[in-house]
């Protein structure tokens, strides 16, 4: 064990210093903890015999922010027990004893984490059978309802650090899979059928002397029957959707890329079919098959991409609970029933206690508090609410338990408006068509004509070859290698990019990341923290020093759920002071300050004195007694580590900063000149910087917006590009192209590099198929082909692209 | 090569059969998470059991 000072806790890495930290020993080894929670999960696990998972895991849990002291399940668990509600979280299954449900899991970060979490629930009486998906982080468990429960299972997963929420699976849900498994399908029999085909199609490229006319007439009829499948079945939404662009091309005066994609595949089949009956040529049927089998590929992966992006409505329902506290009857007595939000009816009167979030809309009675607005309005401090005033769906409540009377629910609050305009932004987002897209449409178009009209110019010539270098002009020319230069690119430095810390959700980014001309930074979660950090005590009275100071203030502060109660309670724990022991109970006046005796501890109004004169601070709070003022205790707002990386970099490349927020403006203005950045906004509502960014764009600006709030959510929108910091809400998610996985913003100082590389690579790659073409279609013009030669290049120049793409990887 | 008479009905037959395999793969899931069965299986522990 290290003997040093500081010691790291074993289950969230946290320092601490030595003589405050919890000691246990778990298997004869004895280990440091930061608090009591980590302490539990610990022990849990030991207790099971899973401790293989701290050697395993590849990243540190974060430190859990439920406490897990009590062995009972929290009320706000239970009521998913409510049978209102099992029929939307559970399924039967075939066994009538057991039911199947879906949990939504958070904080699953490596595979020892699925590991940890399947064996945990394993364990626990009533479960069947668990299995966890990695990759949509959910989990499927079927388990006795007569031995246990929903709320158990969720408490058992909250039990050893991990959060989970049940699911409901929606038609959209549902539909999405069918989609995946449906494109699926066909790429697996587009990918046999080329297989097999090129199989068969070996023995006329070696040309051995064996190969006697009926075996080769076996041969290809044996081809021309396993590119039916291809064509038939694999082909069918290339040609729908070709169809589809034909028959409406008069109102919309546009052909979509199926069209060439669909007339190449259509008249190839159609010769190679002919060519097979006369058996006059080569039929091609393999680079038929191939080409489709890619094409369906890129696809695929297009599709898995853009099926991870939310949208706003599905987000939204993420981001409130699903259960609320109501009054049975709120005028006569204060039984309280849980039931699901969609049951709220208007004027219900429902019961918020500290530290959840308000699911709806509405007005205080009886009580004041508290709110945290931060994640919709963007200001950082927590604000005030008294009897009568509205408060938000989606804030947090801090203080006191309050009394809501429901005014709005669902899509028709302050949220779900922000949410509708984050699905407006998207809908109205330009699709945008990559460059190179572009020129591989207009490559297939110029194809198409070539073939045409040298299989028309041998029409004059030689009539019986017409047929042959036509299609020889449409295969031989390498398809594969174009369709292939941009997707490979695309998923190696996606992988790459993920490594980093950055998901990307819309395939677009890596290109537009080289583009970018402005990038707007939100304030409050993005550049800081939006926790407040005690920096300095000042005014300090002579019979007091630091400690003592903090002593006191910490002892009052105990129990408090405010963030500067928080900032106080964490600098008396990382200083390790140990807090007195007050003569009298704390009286909590709201908005005001803490009274305890004669100590009070508030804002400067409270203790009646002018507030310390510093610009940018989060915030100030003052001790006194009889005697007058102690001590003023000075916060700072945290800032999130890599910004500085970030800003070099854009400053390198030339990139103009703003830093816009719902904050007010003295704050941002002075975090702006803590960073150097000249353009500055503050006080902005979320349409505020939807309308600045639609400003920006006007003036011809490439926007990269980075956020995490709600507020920031129609920001992220409707920014040409845009990425969510990771721990924010589902809405921004929802509205970003890429998700920062990662705490600090230094890993995208090097994605930029890494989408100067992607663009590099594919503008090689594209410069490659062209030069190949340049080569190969004259040739075929010609007649001149010969398909032996056409196979060895077409596979030579695919692979060259593939392995060009894999030096992504690397970065 | 007569054999072939034989073999490419053969492999015709196979490749039916592959198919029928990859839809069954498909349509249980065996595509849903390729992810984390590959991390499971250096997970399991198969150190022997103590106590």
């Amino acid at each position: 064990m290290s003997t040093s000072q500081q010691n790291h806790c074993y289950h969230c890495n946290t320092v601490t210093e030595d003589d405050s930290c919890l000691k246990q020993d778990l298997g004869g080894v004895s280990y440091n903890f930061c608090c009591s929670g980590c302490l539990a999960i610990a022990l849990t696990i030991h207790s099971e015999g899973l401790d293989m998972f701290y050697a395993r895991r590849s990243q540190v849990n974060s430190k859990p922010s439920i406490d897990l002291l009590n062995n009972a399940i929290p009320d706000r668990l239970l009521a998913y027990n409510d049978s209102s509600l099992s029929h939307r979280f559970l399924r039967s299954t075939d066994d009538t004893q057991l039911f199947e449900t879906t949990l939504r899991l958070e904080k699953i970060r490596c595979a020892a984490c699925v590991w940890l979490c399947e064996q945990h629930l394993l364990k626990q009486k009533g479960v069947k059978s668990i299995h966890i998906n990695y990759v949509t982080q959910k989990a499927k468990v079927i388990f006795n309802p007569q031995i246990t429960n929903l709320a158990q299972l969720i408490f058992e997963i909250e039990r050893i650090g991990y959060e989970a929420w049940p699911y409901e699976s929606s038609l959209s849900a549902d539909n999405a899979k069918k989609e995946r498994r449906n494109l699926l399908n066909r790429v697996g029999v587009a990918a046999l059928g080329m297989m097999q085909v090129m199989m068969y199609a070996w023995p006329s490229y070696v040309k051995t002397g064996d190969l006697t006319p009926e075996f080769s007439l076996l041969l290809n009829w044996t081809s021309w029957l396993l590119t039916l499948p291809v064509i038939l079945y694999s082909s069918k939404p290339i040609f729908q959707s070709a169809w589809h662009s034909v028959r409406f091309f008069a109102n919309s005066r546009q052909l979509n890329m199926d069209v060439p994609i669909a007339l190449a595949l259509g008249l190839s089949f159609i010769t190679g079919t002919i060519s097979t009956i006369l058996q006059n040529g080569p039929s091609y049927f393999d680079s038929l098959t191939m080409f489709v089998a890619f094409v369906l590929l890129a696809r695929y992966f297009e599709l898995l991409a853009r099926q991870d992006a939310l949208s706003g409505a599905e987000a939204l329902a993420k981001q409130l609970p699903a259960i609320c506290e109501k009054y049975i009857n709120y005028s006569q007595d204060s039984k309280t029933k849980s039931i699901p939000v969609v049951q709220c009816q208007l004027d219900d009167v429902i019961r918020v206690s500290p530290g959840e979030i308000i699911p709806v809309d509405g007005t205080l009675i009886n009580s004041s508090s508290a709110v945290d607005e931060s994640l919709l309005s963007g200001e950082s401090k927590p604000i005030n609410k008294y009897v009568g005033d509205l408060v938000y769906a989606g804030s947090y409540n801090q203080q006191n338990p309050i009394n809501i009377v429901v005014q709005a629910m669902g899509q028709s609050t302050r949220i779900g408006g922000i949410a509708s305009l984050l699905d407006q932004a998207l809908s109205t987002k330009p699709f945008l068509l990559s460059k190179s897209e572009k020129w591989a449409g207009y490559f297939v178009i110029f194809l198409i004509l070539a073939a045409l009209f040298s299989s028309g110019f041998w029409l004059f010539v030689d009539s019986s070859r017409a047929w042959t270098v036509l299609v020889a002009v449409l295969v031989a020319s390498c398809p594969c290698a174009l369709s292939l230069a941009i997707p490979t690119a695309l998923t190696a430095s996606q992988g790459t990019a993920a490594q980093m810390g950055l998901l990307i959700v819309r395939g677009h980014m890596m290109e537009s990341l080289t583009k970018v001309s402005d990038l707007i930074l939100d304030k409050t979660g993005t550049i800081t923290l939006g926790k407040p950090k005690l920096i300095e005590i000042v005014n300090l009275r002579q019979d007091y020093s630091f400690e003592t100071a903090l002593a006191v203030a910490s002892a009052m502060e105990d129990g408090q759920t405010h963030p500067l109660a928080n900032a106080i309670l964490e600098a008396q724990q990382y200083r390790n002071i140990k807090p007195i022991i007050l003569s009298n109970p704390v009286i909590n006046e709201i908005g005001k300050g803490l009274q305890s005796g004669h100590f009070r501890l508030g804002n400067s109004k409270f203790i009646g004195i002018e507030p310390v004169a510093k610009e940018g601070l989060y915030g100030q709070v003052h001790l006194a007694d009889e005697e007058g003022l102690i001590a003023s205790f000075i916060f700072l707002d945290e800032s999130r580590p890599g910004v500085n990386d970030l800003l070099s970099q854009c400053s390198q490349k030339g990139i103009t900063v703003h830093l816009i927020s719902g904050d007010d403006t003295n704050t941002v203005k002075w975090w702006a000149t803590q960073y150097k950045i000249d353009h500055y906004r503050g006080s902005f509502t979320p349409e505020d910087k939807y309308n600045y960014v639609q400003d920006l764009q006007n003036e011809g600006r490439f926007v990269l917006a980075i956020g995490d709030g709600i507020n920031d959510a129609p920001l992220l929108a409707s920014a040409n590009v845009s990425i969510a910091v990771g721990s924010g809400a589902p809405l921004a998610k929802a509205g970003a192209d890429g998700i920062l996985t990662t705490y600090s913003l230094a890993p995208l100082a090097k994605i930029f590099k890494l989408a100067d590389k992607t663009q590099s690579i594919i503008r090689l790659n594209l410069l490659w198929a062209f030069i190949y073409n340049v080569i190969a279609i004259p040739v075929a013009m010609m007649g001149w082909i010969n398909p032996w030669i056409a196979g060895i290049g077409m596979s030579l120049s695919s692979l060259l692209v593939t392995l060009n793409a894999w030096r992504l990887r690397k970065v | 090569m007569e054999s072939l008479y034989i073999l490419i009905p053969l492999s015709l037959l196979l490749i039916i059969f592959i198919a029928w395999i990859l839809h069954w793969a498909i349509k249980n899931d065996q595509f849903e998470d390729l992810k984390g069965p590959g991390d499971a299986i250096l997970m399991d522990d198969d150190s022997p059991k103590h106590q």
